[in-house]
């Protein structure tokens, strides 16, 4: 800690001395904490009246949908496979033409926006004199589905209906008639009620298994009430008029064989509030991983999509706003699973090994049809420590193509670690250069995982921009920034984005490391890392004539975005090659 | 299965206090008040600089949080969301301070009066000046980190925020401090 820091926490440590003591609870605490409890849970209970409606207006929905056109099936070309992800605890297995979402952090967030209004209305029937004036007035505060009482974890559903849609948030969802839909959500307003899962059954429990309970949160269809982790949920099923009895079935059988394990955990979740498609799942050396698939958020007209193998601890790799073009149609990230964007031409991939093993066919995914680019998303595990370079199959007869002549290597191996401390955590990395394929790997020494992987895809776009960047590349570590750069730049500089701040040259006390310019035995590309305090900025390298060779802003998220912002772009200047 | 409905609902389920229930946390609602609601306080205080608010805003937390996540077994888990109610509870008083006190400054074109407290020793009341100063997300991760000595993912979760969101927060806040204090740092 640093004198700052310290004055800092000797200043809070006076000030806090000087809050007003609380020695007991205050009178009629009591009450009001079962009044709050007691509003929660009515939300749910006094529901009937309005469920009955919210059932008609769902009946005259499925109605409605009759005889809409269903979406050409974009797995028509596609082999199905089977699918086991886990989501928050829950593994699901099921056939990869289902559309899987992982709802929780949006809905949960959804939850959070509607509480404060959800709890003024409530306060307002509370004031009214008698149980008489009370009741009728919240049940009018009734809305559901919609307010907030049943926050679903995920949907497994046979039609694409977007990522932030559910029968369970939105009252006016539509349930197609050929389409049989699951929803297993967090029941709230039960929790609130019975401070747990009280005497809910303990999963595993059977889809036909009978229930009083007739809340109907997420508008008509079966439910099942569960308990699991001891905590309450809901699975909701949804099955169109005229939907296939094995397609049906299928979603039954998800459910049952479903392995549910949620722990608290799930209320902790900082990963932020974007829900995603979940398109694949397995497990490697670290744990289950799974692949999730959002669209990327930022207003760049190369902008499409973020795919992330998430770990069950949050860690994630990624790869973003991808970039095809005939002369390299596949982009390629991770280690194990590897994955990637490849071009629609492609009829497979494969993961080529530098040890001469078999390849390992990947799997391709079409995208949903709410993503409407021109490639398609593929994965494969690699328990090997090999690194792989992912080829497309059947573009030309040729096989895969060939790396662009700049990037081809010369020379031996090369070995990079990257190591240091970043507050308590120590993290230590290991580069992998293999000049013969033009790959190099990032691989985290401490557990042997694989984080990414420069293939030949990569390496080309790096001679073409100068610049490649892997923003806070280790799981769960520091903000850790690496990046490979052209042979021309002698010297880099990041931009800081908000308050006074200023770039930190190499020179700069703040580098720590500082950033070394490190061959790696390929031709045209040097390494370099530094542990950062902050995770948005902007790189810049220069010449050794300080003209600026490259630029790229890293945002959080772990996203690059080629197009520097315009508040940091005011601030860079010329800065000379250290000495 | 149980059911939670019914035309008696209400008093079936005030019949269930909290109290009774036999998964509770254990120790009363009063114990559990003595023992959080001090600590709320005090960051309640730390974050709005004023001792009336900060046990209106800590009592109201309290309150939101026994009811709402009661069913939370875990004391840790309670703490953490104490922390941040507390912390969205600040924040919101903070907004709406900021429109009463631009809806003030339409109305008058008094300044706004300055609190007058005794001199200090070694830089501190410029560095508590400093730190009133900072935006009130700034301010918050910064007490969350060095007084409530929360890593960064607990500041994180506690400002509903990525861990990396709240390490920059941290960075920014103190970065501002340093360059409106010099003096000490960096040494």
């Amino acid at each position: 800690m640093n004198d700052l820091e310290q004055r800092l926490k000797d200043v809070l440590e006076t000030d806090a001395s000087k809050a007003p003591r609380v020695p007991r609870a205050p009178k009629g605490l009591k009450r009001e904490v079962r009044r709050r409890q007691i509003g929660t849970a009515l939300i749910g209970t006094v529901a009937i009246v309005a469920m009955l409606g919210v059932s008609l207006a769902g009946l005259r929905a499925i109605d409605r949908t009759e005889g809409t056109t269903p979406v050409d099936d974009p797995w028509a070309d596609y082999e199905v496979f089977e699918r086991t992800a886990q989501i928050e605890g829950f593994t699901v297995t099921s056939p990869s033409d289902l559309y899987l979402v992982h709802q929780w952090p949006w809905a949960a967030s959804v939850d959070a926006k509607l509480d404060d209004r959800r709890e003024q209305r409530l306060e307002a029937c509370g004031d009214l004199p008698t149980p008489e004036e009370r009741r009728p007035c919240r049940a009018g505060l009734s809305g559901v589905p919609g307010d907030g009482l049943i926050i679903p974890v995920f949907m497994l559903s046979e039609h694409d209906h977007g990522l932030e849609s559910s029968p369970c948030v939105d009252p006016s969802f539509a349930v197609a008639p050929d389409e049989a839909i699951m929803t297993i959500a967090w029941d709230e307003v039960y929790a609130a009620t019975y401070f747990g899962a009280g005497d809910r059954p303990k999963w595993p429990v059977a889809f036909d298994t009978p229930t009083a309970d007739d809340r109907m949160s997420c508008g008509p269809g079966t439910y099942v009430y569960f308990a699991a982790g001891d905590m309450p949920f809901v699975a909701h099923f949804a099955f169109g008029g005229e939907v296939d009895p094995e397609r049906r079935q299928t979603v039954i059988d998800a459910f049952e064989s479903m392995v549910a394990d949620p722990t608290q955990e799930m209320f902790f979740d900082t990963r932020g509030t974007d829900p995603a498609y979940v398109i694949a799942g397995g497990e490697n050396a670290a744990g289950p991983w799974s692949l999730e698939l959002r669209p990327s958020a930022g207003s760049d007209p190369m902008s499409n999509i973020d795919l992330e193998s998430i770990t069950a601890e949050g860690g994630a790799v990624g790869l973003g706003d991808v970039i095809l073009d005939e002369d390299r149609p596949i982009e390629q990230a991770g280690g194990d699973p590897v994955f990637g964007a490849v071009a629609k031409e492609a009829t497979g991939v494969e993961l080529k090994l530098e040890d001469g093993t078999p390849p390992i066919p990947a799997q391709i995914v079409p995208l949903p049809p709410s993503m409407p680019f021109n490639f398609d998303v593929f994965f494969a595990s690699n328990p090997s420590d090999v690194p792989p370079t992912a080829v497309p199959l059947g573009i030309d007869a040729e096989g895969p193509s060939e790396p662009a002549p700049s990037a081809t290597g010369v020379g031996g191996e090369a070995r990079i670690v990257a190591e240091g401390v970043a507050g308590d955590t120590p993290w230590r990395l290991e580069f992998s250069a293999v000049p013969g394929e033009n790959t190099l790997s990032l691989r985290d020494t401490r557990d042997g995982s694989a984080l990414a992987t420069l293939g030949p895809a990569a390496f080309d776009r790096l001679h073409r921009s100068g610049l490649e960047l892997w923003p806070e590349a280790i799981p769960d570590g520091p903000v850790v920034i690496f990046g490979a750069t052209a042979p021309a730049a002698t010297s880099l500089a990041i931009a800081l984005d908000g308050g006074p701040l200023t770039y930190l040259t190499p020179g700069d006390p703040r580098w720590d490391p500082a950033p070394v310019l490190t061959s790696t035995g390929l031709p045209g590309l040097r390494l370099w890392w530094s542990e950062l305090p902050i995770d948005t900025g902007e790189v810049v390298t220069f010449s050794e004539g300080c003209d600026v060779l490259a630029r790229k802003v890293f945002t959080p998220d772990h996203r690059v975005d080629p197009a520097p912002k315009a508040e940091i772009d005011a601030r860079i200047d010329c800065v000379p090659s250290p000495g | 299965m149980k059911t939670i409905v019914g035309p008696d609902s209400e008093e079936r389920i005030q019949a269930k206090s909290p109290d009774s229930a036999p998964d509770e946390t254990p120790g009363s609602l009063e114990e559990r008040y003595v023992r959080h609601a001090p600590e709320a306080v005090r960051l309640a205080y730390l974050l709005t600089g004023d001792a009336t608010t900060a046990e209106d805003l800590a009592h109201e937390a309290f309150i939101k949080v026994a009811g709402r996540f009661h069913h939370l077994r875990n004391p840790d888990a309670f703490a953490a969301y104490l922390r941040k109610t507390v912390v969205n509870l600040s924040m919101s008083h903070h907004r709406r301070k900021r429109v009463e006190r631009e809806h003030l400054a339409r109305e008058s074109s008094r300044p706004a009066a300055t609190s007058v407290e005794p001199p200090d020793v070694e830089g501190r009341d410029e560095l508590r000046s400093a730190l009133r100063a900072l935006p009130d997300r700034q301010r918050a991760a910064v007490v969350l980190r060095y007084y409530e000595d929360l890593s960064e993912q607990q500041v994180a979760h506690a400002m509903g925020c990525s861990v990396t969101a709240a390490r920059s927060l941290v960075f920014r806040a103190m970065e501002t401090l340093r360059t409106q204090i010099p003096r000490g740092d960096d040494e």
